[in-house]
């Protein structure tokens, strides 16, 4: 047999997504966009634009700063998270999330240089996801014109790549992260942790003056006194984030591999929540959908539930 | 074509896996605003816990009396927001002096530090104290790593002052 050439062994597997699997992360997706939409009235300006709205586009999304528009986009919304979980014409409600989520995540990161990154990582998945779709309206066009036949290579289809698409967005998030460690520490990243304590001091620091109160478990007060008192303890317990982070896009390789890196990113999440008060939950809940499969574990639990019960009217039935 | 260089470029992007990822991380990396920053939203580079320094510094709001105020019940905003917006003006001073944002002392930094405070949404906490706010101040605490142990000092930069809780 002759061997695969390195760039085939690199290639990533398709992985066979069932139908209702997919309706299912499309559906916990949805629920997830439409919880995470942020409505406020407290960013009138946008005094130091980012992205679009930044020259030379310069695009004005105030107007998603009114929660009576706000209200009533949201309320348009709805049919198309419909559509979209159904799995009909798809390009077409994505461009509407999508632009609903460019809009809000804009605004919210245009206010003095106040940026958060927690809705960052729907709108980015939203973004591949509407980019992927729009490429197969394309093709299918093109097919019908051309008179061609529209087919997919090596067992991909829509579904199965809308999945890895999204996969994908996730693993470039965490790659871009882990890259960034390396070139602002200058490559040290793992030797500067050892300065993590003056960080976990702000962080603590900064939570207790939010509301003058502070509540730790006792394991995270544990982490924050030991890093002070012996910083060579800090690379033990954050290095392997580093490493989590590096190889996310491991989790491209497979369920096995991606429900092992999803668990490992969420853990480290957790981590981050309650030591560095670093809250990324919508990252975890993208984790859980796209990584962990919680849509495809909860179908087989649900299999396995059934079959069971069947089984165990068979056997009842034999018996009597 | 066939044994074209261009043939062989196109062999190896085939070749290359993870198109989409290494594209959304160049993107991500090299996406920039017009102030330099690579936050193109929804890209960026994810700066958080980057570079870790043997000193750092955080910012709360007091009273007039120094006495700490809880800021995001007060004013809607948590305390690293403030330190963000505090670090936007300081980065804008130090790009227009010409110097690192350390260097930014004095008149120049109590300047920063008063443009931060006016940021602020009027209280929206109803309580007696917040009421009868006079004065508002940034404090400063300065954090180095010492032996074993966290250094901390405390100093005003800034204060604004403010009439029955506005400004």
């Amino acid at each position: 047999m002759r061997p695969k050439r390195w760039g085939a062994l690199l290639q990533p597997p398709v992985v066979l997504y069932g139908r209702w699997e997919t309706v299912l992360m499309r559906l916990c997706f949805s629920v997830l966009l439409w919880f995470n939409l942020p409505a406020f009235d407290k960013f009138p300006e946008q005094p130091t634009p980012v992205g679009l709205a930044a020259p030379p586009l310069g695009i004005d999304f105030t107007f998603v700063n009114d929660p009576a528009t706000m209200a009533i986009l949201k309320t348009w919304l709805l049919p198309f998270l419909v559509i979209y979980i159904a799995g009909y014409l798809r390009w077409l409600p994505l461009l509407y999330m999508l632009g609903l989520s460019l809009a809000v995540g804009t605004l919210k990161n245009s206010q003095h240089g106040e940026i958060s990154h927690r809705f960052q990582i729907i709108s980015m998945i939203l973004m591949v996801q509407c980019g992927w779709h729009l490429v197969c309206a394309g093709r299918w066009l093109y097919a019908r014109v051309s008179g061609r036949r529209y087919q997919f290579h090596h067992g991909w289809n829509v579904d199965r790549m809308e999945v890895f698409v999204s996969q994908s967005a996730i693993a470039a998030i965490y790659l871009t992260t882990a890259i960034t460690k390396m070139i602002r520490s200058g490559g040290g990243w793992l030797w500067q942790i050892q300065n993590v304590g003056v960080d976990l001091q702000k962080t603590w620091g900064q939570d207790y003056y939010n509301t003058l109160s502070q509540d730790a478990p006792a394991w995270a007060i544990w982490i924050k006194d030991t890093v002070t008192t012996h910083p060579w303890v800090a690379v033990v317990i954050f290095g392997p984030g580093l490493l989590a982070e590096f190889g996310a896009v491991i989790g491209l390789y497979g369920r096995g591999k991606a429900l092992l890196v999803g668990i490992a990113l969420v853990v480290l999440h957790i981590g981050a929540i309650t030591v560095m008060k670093l809250e990324f939950e919508q990252n975890i809940y993208c984790l859980l959908i796209f990584f962990v499969n919680v849509p495809f574990l909860s179908l087989a639990g649900l299999r396995w539930a059934l079959a069971r019960s069947r089984g165990r009217t068979q056997s009842l039935r034999s018996a009597k | 074509m066939k044994g074209s260089p261009l043939e062989g470029l196109l062999r190896v992007w085939r070749a290359v896996p993870l198109k989409l990822v290494l594209l959304l991380v160049v993107l991500s990396l090299g996406l920039k605003n017009p102030d330099g920053r690579a936050e193109y939203y929804p890209f960026s580079n994810y700066p958080m816990y980057s570079q870790f320094d043997e000193q750092d510094y955080y910012l709360y709001i007091a009273d007039q009396d120094g006495a700490p105020l809880p800021s995001k019940e007060t004013f809607r905003i948590t305390t690293p927001k403030i330190k963000k917006r505090f670090k936007s003006e300081l980065g804008a001073v130090a790009k227009r002096l010409g110097v690192k944002k350390r260097e930014v002392v004095g008149a120049e930094l109590q300047a920063v530090g008063v443009t931060t405070l006016l940021t602020l949404d009027k209280p929206v906490l109803n309580h007696p104290r917040v009421l009868a706010l006079t004065g508002l101040q940034l404090v400063y605490v300065d954090l180095r790593r010492g032996d074993g142990e966290i250094e901390a000092t405390e100093r005003t930069i800034a204060s604004i002052p403010m009439r029955g809780g506005a400004r």
